[in-house]
C-alpha cells in the first residue's frame, strides 16, 4: 500500500499524538505542527507532497481557516478536512463553507473507524461546490 | 347779488344766473317752492320744523309738486320733529313722497336744499300757514354751507320708523334724550364714558367687573364712591353685591386687599380675556383697550341687549369658577410661593423656548428622555447638545435617556462636531422597544415639561411635535423623575444584559471545545487498545468507551442545555422531508433494540411531507423520544406517527413500556428529573427547547388516560408549525 501523507495542525500535543497513533495504524505518513506558522512554512517547502491535511480551527497566532487560506494560495487543490472540538460558526468564513463539500468538517471527537472513512472520501471526493452534496 | 322786487308783482325766476334774493308775498313764496321743486332733478333736503308735514299734504299744490318730483326720480330727504300731533302726516310722507324720513328732536330750522338751490322760509310759522317771505339762492358756496348744515341734522337725527313706534307704544319715562339711544352703542367722548359707567354702576342691582391692574386703578379713581354706596345698599339687603376679576400681582395687592375690606369679591385669574368689562343686570360696558394706571378709557361699548348681557355673564362666572380666592393669591405673594400650575403649551415653538429657559434655569439636574432617535436627532439639530454642554459646564448634572443602539446615538452625535466625549452629559441606550410617543425633561426635580411627539417622520422639529404640557408642581415633577430613573435602570442592566448574553455566548464556545477535547484522545486511543488485549483487559476497555462516551453524550448536552437557557440556541433551517429523517432514526434505533420482544411500528407515508426547520435538531429529538421508548418498554410496540392538521404536523410516538411515574409526570421536562441507565437527564429538557424554539409544543401522557385502565406505556406529542408542502 502506498502510504499516504497527511499533514496534521493542533495547537494540542494530545491530539496529535492520538492521532498520528490512528493515522499510523492505517497506513498514512504524518507531518504534524503545533504552530500553525511553522506548518505553513513546511508546506510551502513539500509543495504538493499531501494527500490531505487536517486542521484543527481554533489555534493562537492563526486559526484553521486563515491557514487553509494561505495554504490554497500555495497548492488550490489541496484536500483538507477540519477537525475541530469548537462549534462551527458560519459568519466569517462563509466563503470557505461555501466552496467546501459538508464531509469535510468533523467535530471531535469522532470514532476512530469513522475518521479514517471519512479522510479516505474526502480524499477520493473533489472537494469544491461542483461536487458539493447535502 | 340781492335784488328786491315789490310785494306786488311777481317776480319769477328768470335765468340761471347765480343770485341770491329774498322773496316776498305768500303766493310769490308759494310759487317759488313750486318752481324750485320743479326744477330740481336729483335730490331735495328738507330740513322742518314740526309744523311743515301737515302743509306739505294737506296744500295740494304742494303736495302734488313733491309727488311729481318723486315720479322725475328725485330723491327727497326730510328730517323734522315727529309729533303725536304730525304724526299721521309724517306717516303719509313715509309711504307716499320721502325717500327716507327722519326725526331730530326739536327740530326748529326750516330751509330745503337741491343740488344746485337753497330755500329757506324767513319767518316762524304757524302752524299750517305757508311763508311770507323766502330766501332762495343758488350760488354754490351758500347751497354747500347749507347742504352742511343739513348734513348735520341728518347725522344726528333718528329714523322715522323707531320715532313712531316710541310714539304709537307710549313712550317710557325716560328723557326723550334717553330714548334717543341704540341698544348698542359707542362712546368716544372720554367725559360721556365716565358718565354712562356711573349711570350703569348707580342704577345696579348687582355688579360684576373684569378688569386688568390698569383699569382697577381707574375705576377706583372715577367710581369707587358710587361702588361704596352700593356696598352700603348691599349690607341693607338692597344690592346683589359686587364682584372682581383681575390678575393680583405684587403692584396692585395693596389696592385688592382695600377692595376687599371694603366687601367686594374679589378673585385672581391669571390669564385675563382680552377685554375688559363691567356687567350689572340691565347692562353691559366693555372695552378692548389696555389701559396703564389711572389713563382714561377712550372707547366704550355700551349695551342692554340681553344677547350681549348673556354672553359676558357666562364668560365672568366661568372665569370666576376657575378664578382663585384673592386672599390666598395675597398671601402668596407675601409670602413669595410660585403657585403649583400645570399648563397646556400649543405650539410647538413655546414649548422649545420653555424648554429652553427650564434647562438654562437648572442649578443641579437635568433629566431628558427622548421618545425616538428620530426625535434626539431633531432636537441636536437645533442645538439641544450645545445647551446641554453649557449647562453641564456650570456644574448642572444632564442625564438622557434614547431609546436606540449606542452606535446610532453617537452617528447623530458626531453630525455636530461636538467635542467629544461629553463627560458630564450621561447618555443612556435603552431598548428600541421602549419609543414611546412622548418626550420628557424634569429640571431639578421640580419642573417638568412633557411633549408629545405627534410624527416621527418629519425633519423638522417644529413639524413633528404636537401639544406640550408644562408644570411647576414637585410631586408630578417627582413622578416623571422617578419614571426617569427606572428606565435609566433598566438601560443599565439592558446593557450588563447584552454584555452578559455576549459572554454566555463566548463561554458556551469556550466551554465546548474544552470538554470535547480531552474525550478524543481517551476514545481514540481505547479503541486502538482495545483490540490488542485479552478478553479481560478487553472488559477493561470496554468500561473506559462505554464511560467516555457518556461523558461524551453529557458535554453535548450540557452545551445545549446552555445554549438553550441563554436564549443563543441557533437553528439551521432547511427544508426536508420529515418521512425520510423520521424512517432513517427508527433504522439507527433498531439496530439499538436487543431483544425481539419490541416491535416498531411505522408507517412509511408514501407522501412527501416537507418541512423547514434544523433538520439535525429535529433528528435529534425524534432519536431521543425513540430511544427514551426503547429505554422504558421491555415488550410490546412502539409506534410512530405523523399527522398533518391545519398548518402544523403532530409527530406522535407511543410505547407500550411503563409509561410515566405521576409524580414526576408534570417535571418531565425539566432537567435531571428522570434518568435512564446511561442517559443524562436531559435529553427531554432539550427536545423541548429545540420544539419550542421551532415555535411548536412538545408533551406526554401515560395512555391509561384515555380511559381504558388496561393499557400500558405512554405516548409522547410534539407539533411544528407552519409547514409548507
Amino acid at each position: 500500500m502506498i502510504n499516504k501523507r497527511v499533514l496534521i495542525v493542533d495547537d494540542e500535543p494530545d491530539v496529535i499524538l492520538t492521532l498520528k497513533i490512528v493515522l499510523e495504524e492505517n497506513g498514512f505518513k504524518v507531518d504534524s505542527f503545533t504552530d500553525p506558522l511553522l506548518a505553513l512554512q513546511n508546506f510551502k517547502e513539500q509543495d504538493g507532497m499531501y494527500d490531505i491535511i487536517i486542521l484543527d480551527i481554533k489555534m493562537p497566532k492563526m486559526n484553521g481557516f486563515e491557514l487553509y487560506r494561505q495554504i490554497k494560495k500555495i497548492d488550490d487543490k489541496v484536500k483538507v478536512c477540519f477537525l475541530t472540538a469548537s462549534e462551527m460558526y458560519y459568519d466569517a468564513y462563509e466563503d470557505i463553507f461555501n466552496t467546501l463539500d459538508v464531509k469535510c468538517f468533523i467535530q471531535k471527537p469522532i470514532e476512530n473507524k469513522e475518521l479514517i472513512d471519512r479522510l479516505n472520501k474526502i480524499m477520493i471526493i473533489d472537494s469544491t461546490t461542483a461536487n458539493k452534496t447535502t | 347779488m340781492v335784488t328786491s322786487s315789490s310785494s306786488s308783482s311777481f317776480s319769477p325766476i328768470k335765468n340761471a344766473k347765480e343770485r341770491t334774493e329774498v322773496v316776498y308775498g305768500i303766493e310769490n313764496v308759494i310759487n317759488t317752492v313750486l318752481q324750485f321743486l320743479s326744477q330740481t332733478n336729483n335730490k331735495i333736503d328738507a330740513c322742518v320744523d314740526y309744523t311743515r308735514p301737515s302743509l306739505s299734504i294737506d296744500f295740494l299744490a304742494l303736495k302734488n309738486a313733491f309727488l311729481n318730483a318723486k315720479k322725475r326720480g328725485v330723491k327727497l330727504r326730510y328730517v323734522t320733529e315727529i309729533t303725536k300731533d304730525n304724526i299721521s302726516y309724517c306717516k303719509q310722507l313715509l309711504t307716499t313722497m320721502v325717500y327716507e324720513l327722519r326725526h331730530l328732536d326739536g327740530m326748529k330750522g326750516n330751509f330745503y336744499i337741491s343740488e344746485s338751490a337753497y330755500l329757506a322760509p324767513a319767518t316762524f310759522h304757524e302752524k299750517g300757514k305757508p311763508a311770507s317771505q323766502i330766501i332762495y339762492s343758488n350760488v354754490k358756496e351758500i347751497v354747500e354751507h347749507q347742504s352742511y348744515v343739513f348734513d348735520s341734522f341728518w347725522n344726528r337725527a333718528v329714523p322715522a320708523e323707531r320715532r313712531i313706534k316710541e310714539i304709537e307704544e307710549g313712550t317710557s319715562s325716560l328723557s326723550a334724550a334717553a330714548r334717543l339711544h341704540y341698544k348698542t352703542r359707542i362712546i368716544d367722548n372720554s367725559d360721556e364714558i365716565v358718565k354712562e359707567i356711573s349711570r350703569l354702576t348707580a342704577s345696579s342691582n348687582k355688579l360684576d367687573n373684569c378688569l386688568n391692574s390698569g383699569e382697577m386703578q381707574y375705576s377706583y379713581n372715577h367710581f369707587f364712591d358710587i361702588k361704596k354706596k352700593l356696598l352700603d345698599k348691599q349690607k341693607k339687603g338692597e344690592h346683589k353685591g359686587i364682584r372682581y376679576i383681575t390678575n393680583i400681582n405684587n403692584e396692585n395687592a395693596h389696592l385688592a386687599k382695600t377692595y376687599l375690606d371694603y366687601g367686594i369679591q374679589l378673585k385672581h385669574v391669571k390669564n385675563l380675556p382680552p377685554m375688559s368689562f363691567g356687567i350689572s343686570d340691565k347692562e353691559i360696558a366693555l372695552t378692548i383697550e389696555k389701559m396703564d394706571d389711572g389713563k382714561v378709557v377712550q372707547s366704550l361699548l355700551i349695551s342692554n341687549e340681553t344677547l350681549y348681557l348673556k354672553h359676558f355673564s357666562s364668560i365672568f362666572e366661568e372665569l370666576w369658577r376657575n378664578g382663585t380666592d384673592a386672599v390666598d393669591r395675597i398671601r402668596e405673594l407675601e409670602q413669595g410661593i410660585e403657585p403649583a400650575r400645570i399648563e397646556i403649551i400649543e405650539t410647538p415653538r413655546k414649548a422649545v423656548e420653555l424648554a429652553r429657559n427650564m434647562v438654562k434655569a437648572a442649578k443641579y439636574e437635568v433629566l431628558r428622555m427622548y421618545p425616538s432617535l428620530n426625535a434626539f436627532r431633531r432636537q441636536v439639530r437645533i442645538g439641544a447638545l450645545h445647551l446641554f454642554r453649557e449647562v453641564v459646564q456650570n456644574g448642572v448634572k444632564v442625564r438622557i435617556l434614547i431609546p436606540a443602539d449606542r452606535q446610532q446615538i453617537m452617528q447623530v452625535v458626531s453630525e455636530v462636531e461636538l467635542a467629544l466625549p461629553l463627560p458630564q452629559i450621561d447618555i443612556r441606550s435603552i431598548d428600541k422597544s421602549l419609543q414611546t410617543h412622548i418626550g420628557i425633561i424634569v429640571a431639578d426635580r421640580r419642573d417638568s415639561l412633557i411633549i408629545e411627539l405627534r410624527d416621527d417622520t418629519k425633519e423638522n422639529y417644529y413639524e413633528a411635535a404636537g401639544l406640550a404640557a408644562y408644570s411647576n408642581s414637585k410631586p408630578i415633577a417627582l413622578s416623571y423623575a422617578s419614571i426617569f430613573d427606572t428606565l435609566w435602570k433598566q438601560g443599565e442592566l439592558y446593557e450588563q444584559l447584552k454584555a452578559y448574553s455576549v459572554a454566555q455566548k463566548d463561554f458556551v464556545n469556550i466551554a465546548a471545545h474544552e470538554l470535547r477535547t480531552p474525550i478524543q484522545p481517551i476514545l481514540s486511543l481505547s479503541e486502538i487498545i482495545r483490540p490488542k488485549v485479552d478478553n479481560k483487559e478487553r472488559e477493561y476497555i470496554d468500561v473506559i468507551i462505554r464511560n467516555a462516551k457518556r461523558l461524551q453524550r453529557l458535554a453535548e448536552d450540557i452545551l445545549d442545555v446552555t445554549k438553550i437557557e441563554s436564549y443563543s440556541l441557533t437553528l439551521h433551517k432547511e427544508r426536508f422531508n420529515l418521512n425520510e429523517v423520521i424512517s432513517n432514526t427508527i433504522q439507527d434505533i433498531r439496530n439499538q433494540i436487543s431483544n425481539g420482544k419490541v416491535k416498531m411500528l411505522y408507517e412509511f407515508d408514501k407522501d412527501l411531507l416537507f418541512i423547514e426547520a434544523d433538520k439535525e435538531r429535529i433528528t435529534q429529538v425524534i432519536s431521543n423520544l425513540l430511544s427514551n421508548a426503547v429505554k422504558f418498554t421491555k415488550e410490546g410496540t412502539i409506534s410512530i406517527e405523523v399527522e398533518k392538521k391545519d398548518s402544523q404536523v403532530f409527530v406522535i410516538v407511543k410505547d407500550t413500556g411503563e409509561g410515566i411515574d405521576p409524580e414526576i409526570l408534570p417535571q418531565l421536562f425539566s432537567k435531571f428529573v428522570s434518568k435512564s441507565f446511561e442517559g443524562t437527564g436531559l435529553g427531554l429538557f432539550i427536545a423541548k427547547g429545540i420544539v419550542e424554539a421551532h415555535g411548536g409544543k412538545i408533551w406526554a401522557e401515560n395512555n391509561n388516560n384515555s380511559g381504558n385502565g388496561k393499557e400500558k406505556g405512554a405516548t409522547f406529542y410534539f407539533t411544528l408549525p407552519n409547514i409548507n408542502q
